[in-house]
């Protein structure tokens, strides 16, 4: 019984074509809202790299733009390797690393009960969800000099910056997906007798913590965004003040690997959140409609 | 039997001003204990509202409701209720759903797995006690809602639709099903429904209403003992009475068209 439950909602989870051709024909591969063979998905996915990648060594190969401009992909690989194994650049990436997550663990430990209670209690959204949507369109980075006026140049002002980028829309994200938590879960809740601090925590944070945790993950992009910023700013250390020396140098190489390596280290952060989702919400695996 | 439930002069407005609805008007009814009753009618009547009121969820614009002596203000323990959309807690497995009031009540741990396990084997639910929600079928999601109900002892189960959502045969099924557990315990039963059959092999009283505002157009005895079962439907009695629900309910549908 459970295994044909299994496989209606397979059925149904998938978008609303109902089976792969077996033989892709043209047409087929531009079908709308038809699912694609797995193999097929992943050559599509690997050759828009690997296209990329050529595109870059032909236009570095024929000299059309001045590897001044553009490094060739070899000067870029053995900057790198420099960068890596030489410079101590692995030391930047852990600097910056650990100033991202101070910075995102404090706008988060605040932003988390705020959203919660502001997406629970129309008292604390009525007081807090305007001055917070005033303040999220402040941009963060107009901070920067106030923030450095204030706090000068050491880690407490890439704190900061992270928390001022991140916070604001944080909160309102978080009571967003709080709200989004069905009313007829929390009745049925309180019928079986929840009082409202078991409501709270028993219902409304359990029910909103795949999406919350969803939510986190998009910030945390957006905290290296502001992290790059504040060490171009002002900052001796970081992937941010690497990129910023390699810029007086003229060292386009190194400014390409800063920039990628930070790319890599979201896509990795994105596939960790990913697999602890997976651990964290087991119940999500399957879910039919 | 005594009386359970006493709804006095209820009358229900939605808004203010200009905009303001009457969503029921003046419901008196008296409910003993140990009735199945079923509210029927058309969208728009009322008959979800009344039940949210008894239930404590929703305020009564005028008028009383008295649940077992009490008037009713908020959640009362002797009430519990299933919805019509799937309420279990999509993160609990269902032994815990139907644990769920028990934990919130601290209940020994025990006592807890006694009354788990004795509820799962009434509802056909055991292999599936540590499946999630997501893993059910309609029909089991709505056996884990009716059992995580009862874990917490009502003596008054309101059910708003219950069924609205499964197919056909998953309904019947789950219908026979209800009879059957009713006729263990005998708790009240006020369920909501716009399904004619539903609310025949169901009732011992079927109260109608009628939209726009939503009052109790009339309150029909069925006279056929339980236990029932879905044969029943096709008795000669049944079949006047389908007529006489239905001529109800279509002249009902022309006058608010």
């Amino acid at each position: 019984m459970a295994n044909s439950v299994e496989k209606q909602a397979n059925v149904i989870g998938a978008p609303f074509g109902a089976h792969s051709p077996k033989r892709l024909g043209g047409a087929d591969l531009f079908a709308i809202r038809r699912p694609l063979p797995r193999t097929v998905s992943v050559v599509l996915s690997v050759s828009f790299f690997v296209l990329l990648f050529a595109g870059w060594m032909v236009i570095s190969a024929t000299g059309m733009v001045s590897d001044f401009f553009l490094p060739s992909p070899s000067q870029v690989l053995r900057s790198a390797w420099e960068m890596y194994t030489e410079k101590g650049f692995l030391w930047d990436i852990a600097i910056s690393i650990y100033r991202v997550f101070v910075g995102f663990c404090i706008a988060a430990s605040v932003a988390l009960p705020l959203g919660l209670m502001m997406g629970s209690v129309q008292f604390f959204r009525s007081l807090l969800e305007p001055c917070l949507a005033f303040t999220r369109y402040m941009p963060a980075t107009a901070f920067i000099p106030l923030l450095v006026l204030w706090l000068g140049i050491d880690d407490a002002q890439k704190f900061s910056v992270i928390v001022v980028g991140t916070f604001f829309t944080l909160t309102l994200m978080v009571m967003v997906s709080t709200t989004a938590v069905s009313l007829t879960l929390i009745e049925a809740a309180i019928m079986l007798g929840a009082k409202p601090k078991q409501l709270i925590f028993k219902v409304i944070l359990p029910a909103a913590k795949p999406a919350i945790f969803n939510d986190l993950r998009i910030v945390l992009g957006w905290a290296w965004t502001y992290i790059v910023i504040a060490e171009i700013v002002a900052a001796s250390s970081g992937v941010g003040y690497v990129i910023l020396s390699a810029s007086r140098f003229m060292d386009t190489a190194t400014i390409f690997v800063g920039i990628i390596s930070i790319g890599i280290i979201g896509l990795i952060s994105d596939l960790l959140f990913n697999i602890s989702g997976r651990y964290l919400f087991p119940y999500l695996q399957r879910t039919r409609s | 039997m005594s009386d359970i439930i006493r709804i006095n002069r209820v009358s229900k407005t939605f808004g203010e001003g200009a905009s303001m609805v009457t969503a029921m008007e003046d419901v008196s009814l008296t409910i003993k204990a140990g009735e199945f009753i079923v509210f029927l009618g058309p969208s728009g009547c009322g008959k979800s509202t009344l039940l949210r009121m008894i239930a404590g969820l929703s305020d009564t614009s005028r008028g009383s409701i008295m649940v077992d002596g009490r008037a009713v203000d908020g959640r009362d323990p002797s009430v519990g209720m299933v919805f019509q959309t799937y309420t279990s807690f999509p993160w609990l497995t269902v032994q815990d759903n139907i644990g769920f009031g028990l934990d919130l009540a601290n209940t020994g741990s025990r006592a807890r797995t006694e009354k788990v396990d004795s509820l799962l084997k009434r509802v056909s639910l055991t292999r599936f006690a540590k499946s999630y929600p997501s893993q059910l079928s309609g029909g089991m999601q709505q056996r884990v809602a009716i059992a995580r109900a009862l874990a917490v002892e009502p003596q008054i189960l309101l059910m708003d639709e219950p069924f609205g959502a499964l197919d056909a045969l998953t309904r019947v099924e789950m219908q026979t099903f209800l009879l059957d557990l009713w006729s263990q315990d005998q708790k009240t039963v006020i369920f909501v429904t716009h399904d004619i059959d539903e609310a025949m092999l169901l009732a011992d009283r079927i109260v109608v209403f009628s939209p726009h505002p939503g009052r109790i157009a009339e309150i029909i005895d069925v006279d056929i003992p339980h236990p029932r079962t879905i044969d029943e439907t096709e008795r000669e009695d049944f079949d006047r009475l389908r007529h006489r629900l239905r001529r109800l309910l279509f002249s009902m549908a022309k006058n608010a068209a």
